[in-house]
């Protein structure tokens, strides 16, 4: 019968071309803008190329350099210390902030997640600049508060002095993006259910413990992934250090994507800044697979 | 209520798709309208038919109203006498400023999309010419022997490249000048700028006993420390010889003695206190207010900085200001005297450009380099490549023709920074900053911009 046929045709799958050409797009803009430029980078650091219509081909020349080259393992360096910072400051105060949004006990909470993640939507130019005039040695904020509360003996040149120049850097990457983290834990705190909180607080624990004990290794997933964004965005950060310091006093806020461009377009050094771009590609993704590793191995023990 | 939710979403996706197509098609903030495809009918026989030109031109001047940039004032000057002469060209400008103009141009250079035309660094002529990027003038100037002879002969080096010229100079610069306060320098027992180092390096002193800075250093560019020092220093100590060992790649190098005494004397200064803390975190323009506001004794800058100091200096500050140079090292044999200076920069045209289009963006440069923009330049506070004849000297602002007759008694030595190769300037514009915060010593700066050098050479 007419009807029967209709019921056993399954809507829930749909024809494969239909999948194909809804995930197009976005694949095609992926793809152009992501890969092929990769694939464009990996291509011209095996080239002397100054910018212009003739490039000399070197071979692997540019990578000996690259690993000879001081300068690109101190960029690499401070790129380590950033995300250092990054992982245990963002995730770590992402963390409590998400944790005590999901109390009882707050009000508003909706209001505070849009003001907490409200500078995550700046642009990161715009927080290097705001940062910079915070830290102005004659007419910057910080200097103000800390001559108004007495403590003028604590002043000192912020981004100028190179062995503190690359904390001071450091502070707006974590400050920025810390709202994005809140908001990715809050949705997994969330999904953690009532029982699990409620048969711990029958045992006698509660708040910090629960914390810990309870929330904490309930979202090690998403804390998984957290780990991996953040590595992979401070191994890429450029607008803030180039607004900031443009890697400066001497090299000691370098990062490595600042040293790309400055190879590219001030020592006029194209196919070099390409090799150092591809070395940010290995570095990252080193670090990825180590702080996977150490999650892996964490989880086992753990089991 | 189905129909609805889907027309919304729909609504929704068409409004995503025009904004990416909307975004895509608007111009970005700071790179050039792209390269107009020569839309020149090449009519070569039929002369009296003049047709339309559009040149795109990008230039680092602000030419925004009310702008204190002289050259910005000059240019729109040009601009306009062009507009009346010949009517067909038109003038598409762009303007970025000085400190990101390397940046966009040379990703215009290298995604083959520059401007018709352009400023150019003389440090960056190896490059473009090697790659074929900019057009030679030696023809033109050949048939326009007038418009050759207008220029200070000094103001062709920095635009010549193995023997050829390829940029029109629009600007005369010395760039090691020191502007200092006279009555903070006579409160420190000074009635006369310091005639050797020794008595310089007491007189900061002095200056920073009685709590000012001695001087303003704005080094965030990190070519300040290179142009305004450390040019007319390392004359001092090294002398011509050097530079002229280096450019010929014929033995002098970055660690010979001479050169590492002037790197040590720049950090010399550093250690007797005589720069401002935060001197790595302002700019060459941001340097100058701490000496407007009297906080400060002096300031080393090029001569660009006057036509911003007849505008915004004080007063009271102006009047007692005096020009003078670095003194002279015991020991060296550079001569007081000398400064260094030079165009620096030239306007030049794109060397894809054929026939009337060509012709059209020399004559562009003729309008912006001649005897009468250079009037126009000097009206406004700075100073042009040409010889300006005819000029009423006591039509200036009599800080500017201080300057100018002070000028005169000086003789111009090379510019490092526009003439030795790109990655070597980096590598010592880095150094100056890591000697500056007293990370390194001269040697290792020797070292590390010899090693630079030597990849450059080969």
């Amino acid at each position: 019968m007419k009807g029967g046929d209709n019921l056993k045709k399954d809507f829930s799958k749909p024809k494969s071309w239909m999948l194909y050409s809804y995930l197009a797009p976005s694949v095609l803009l992926f793809v152009s803008f992501s890969i092929v430029p990769m694939a464009m980078a990996v291509y011209y650091s095996f080239f002397n190329w100054s910018g212009g219509p003739m490039k000399k081909f070197v071979g692997l020349n540019n990578y000996l350099l690259l690993i000879k080259d001081n300068t690109f393992w101190k960029s690499c360096l401070n790129n380590i210390f950033i995300a250092s910072s990054c992982v245990v400051f963002q995730l770590g105060i992402a963390f409590i902030i998400s944790a005590l949004l999901c109390s009882k006990l707050l009000k508003f909470k909706e209001f505070h997640r849009a003001i907490i993640f409200f500078p995550v939507v700046l642009s990161a130019v715009v927080v290097g600049f705001l940062f910079r005039m915070i830290y102005s040695s004659d007419n910057g904020l910080l200097n103000f508060f800390l001559s108004n509360l007495g403590l003028s003996s604590f002043i000192q040149p912020w981004l100028d002095n190179p062995k503190i120049a690359l904390i001071f850097v450091t502070v707006p990457i974590v400050w920025q993006w810390i709202g994005m983290y809140v908001v990715i834990y809050m949705t997994s705190i969330k999904s953690i259910p009532d029982e699990i909180y409620e048969s711990c607080a029958i045992d006698g624990a509660t708040g910090f413990r629960q914390a810990i004990y309870i929330t904490f290794p309930m979202i090690m997933d998403t804390i998984k992934v957290s780990v991996v964004l953040a590595i992979s965005g401070s191994m890429k950060i450029f607008e803030h250090i180039y607004v900031m310091t443009g890697g400066g006093p001497g090299t000691s806020t370098m990062v490595m994507a600042q040293y790309s461009y400055k190879s590219s377009f001030i020592m006029n050094k194209m196919g070099y800044g390409s090799t150092i771009a591809v070395g940010i590609l290995c570095v990252s993704l080193s670090f990825i697979l180590i702080s996977q590793l150490l999650f892996e191995r964490g989880k086992r023990r753990y089991e | 209520m189905e129909t609805f939710k889907k027309s919304l979403c729909l609504a929704v996706v068409m409004l995503m798709v025009i904004s990416v197509v909307a975004c895509g098609s608007q111009p970005a903030e700071s790179t050039s309208s792209t390269v107009a495809a020569s839309s020149v009918t090449s009519s070569a026989s039929d002369s009296s038919k003049l047709e339309d030109i559009t040149l795109n031109v990008d230039f680092m001047f602000n030419m925004t109203e009310g702008t204190t940039d002289a050259k910005g004032i000059a240019v729109a000057k040009s601009i306009e006498r062009m507009k009346v002469d010949h009517p067909n060209i038109t003038v598409e400008m762009n303007t970025v400023s000085h400190d990101d103009y390397q940046t966009s141009l040379l990703t215009l250079a290298a995604s083959n999309s520059l401007p018709d035309v352009f400023n150019i660094k003389g440090s960056w002529l190896k490059n473009f010419v090697t790659n074929k990027q900019v057009g030679s003038l030696d023809e033109y100037l050949k048939n326009d022997p007038d418009w050759k002879s207008q220029f200070i002969p000094d103001a062709l080096n920095d635009v010549t490249y193995q023997g050829s010229i390829y940029g029109a100079p629009f600007q005369m610069l010395t760039c090691g000048n020191i502007f200092y306060n006279k009555a903070i320098f006579a409160e420190a027992g000074y009635s006369e700028f310091p005639k050797t180092w020794d008595e310089y390096i007491d007189c900061l002193t002095k200056i920073k006993g009685l709590g000012y800075t001695p001087i303003s250093m704005g080094n965030k560019g990190l070519w300040v420390a290179n142009s305004c020092y450390f040019g007319t220093l390392g004359d001092r100590t090294a002398t011509d010889s050097w530079f002229k060992g280096i450019m010929a790649n014929s033995g002098a190098k970055f660690t010979d003695p001479d050169i590492l005494l002037a790197v040590e004397k720049l950090q010399q200064l550093e250690k007797i206190g005589a720069f401002n803390t935060d001197m790595n975190s302002i700019d060459n323009a941001q340097q100058r207010k701490s000496y407007y506001n009297g906080k400060s004794a002096s300031f080393f800058e090029g001569n660009w900085a006057i036509s911003d100091m007849i505008v915004n200096c004080p007063k009271e500050v102006l009047d007692n200001t005096e020009i003078a140079l670095l003194p002279t090292i015991p020991g060296s044999k550079g001569a007081g005297d000398r400064v260094a200076g030079g165009s620096a920069w030239g306007n030049a045209y794109a060397a894809s450009l054929e026939g009337a289009k060509r012709d059209a963006a020399v004559l562009f440069l003729k309008y912006t380099t001649d005897n009468t923009y250079g009037a126009d330049l000097l009206d406004a506070g700075d100073f042009p490549g040409v010889k300006v004849a005819d000029y009423d000297l006591s039509k200036l602002n009599p800080f500017v023709n201080k300057y100018y007759n002070l000028r005169n008694t000086w003789t111009m030595a090379p510019q490092f920074d526009c003439q030795f190769d790109t990655s070597v300037i980096d590598a010592m514009n880095v150094g100056f900053q890591n000697i500056l915060t007293n990370q390194i010593t001269p040697k290792q700066w020797g070292e590390s911009v010899q090693a630079e050098y030597e990849k450059s050479v080969n």
